[in-house]
């Protein structure tokens, strides 16, 4: 069973990447509803909508005391990654919309944000298999 | 608008928050540690701090209590940014002397409520003490 100290270290970890994709999506959407950009609106939007479902799924399958963590972990991790490939896209549209270029420093972070999340559960399945 | 003095030593943290403030007319000035945080809140006079709890050299905890301590800085409030939501962590944060806490991810709306609140109360109580 993991031990209280080292569950709270593995939601750190996990919950970082998943704030700065919140943050930085926040930062977007201001700065391209100030400027009038509407379609970057909507990519920031549709990044947020991810950051809060990632949030939400892993508020509901990070449970302390849990004697099967790892197989959680695994399943968590299975609902968790399609949702962080949604943020890269999202991050990532193609053509450029109008205004991106002026977001394209944020929008590095955020998909850094969501490839660092997603190499976090990659390697928690290693370490368990 | 405000001085405020951000404790927070992981980067994108920093930029995402530091940023928001800025837009909003605050100062900001950042720390990137406890201990850095209590030179900062001797010298550079801040109206408010928002420190981070989880930090090298000297944690939040420690930092704040070094704050509360020195007659110098002890007026001034600090918020304490938790990344997590545990009961025992918002009781650590205002044993150690912290004003508020607000908890990550930050929802500017409310973390500006807080923040409003406690200059409010600071102003307050500078009058009151002549």
């Amino acid at each position: 069973m993991m031990t209280a100290e080292n569950f709270r270290k593995l939601k750190h970890e996990l919950r970082t990447p998943v704030n700065h994709i919140l943050g930085y999506g926040e930062l977007v959407r201001e700065a391209a509803n100030d400027a009038g950009e509407e379609t970057m609106v909507a990519v920031a939007e549709h990044v947020q909508q991810g950051g809060r479902l990632l949030a939400k799924l892993l508020e509901e399958g990070l449970l302390p005391g849990d004697e099967e963590m790892d197989a959680r972990l695994e399943g968590l991790s299975q609902k968790l990654r399609p949702v962080i490939q949604q943020i890269l896209s999202a991050a990532t549209p193609s053509p450029e919309p109008t205004g991106f270029s002026h977001h394209a420093a944020d929008l590095q972070k955020i998909c850094r944000a969501a490839r660092e999340l997603d190499a976090l559960l990659a390697a928690k399945a290693l370490t368990n298999e | 608008m405000a001085k405020i003095l951000l404790v927070e030593d992981n980067e994108m943290n920093r930029d995402m928050l530091s940023r928001r403030l800025a837009k909003r007319g605050h100062e900001v000035v950042m720390a990137l540690d406890g201990a850095e945080g209590v030179t900062l809140a001797r010298t550079c006079k801040p109206d408010l701090i928002l420190m981070d709890m989880s930090l090298p050299v000297m944690d939040g905890y420690e930092a704040a209590r070094n704050i509360k301590a020195n007659p110098a800085t002890q007026a001034v409030p600090v918020i304490a940014l938790t990344a997590h939501a545990m009961s025992s962590d918002r009781e650590r944060a205002m044993a150690a002397g912290c004003d508020d806490y607000d908890t990550k991810p930050i929802e500017l709306s409310r973390l500006l409520e807080k923040i409003d609140r406690q200059l409010d109360k600071k102003k307050t109580s500078s009058l009151l003490s002549g």
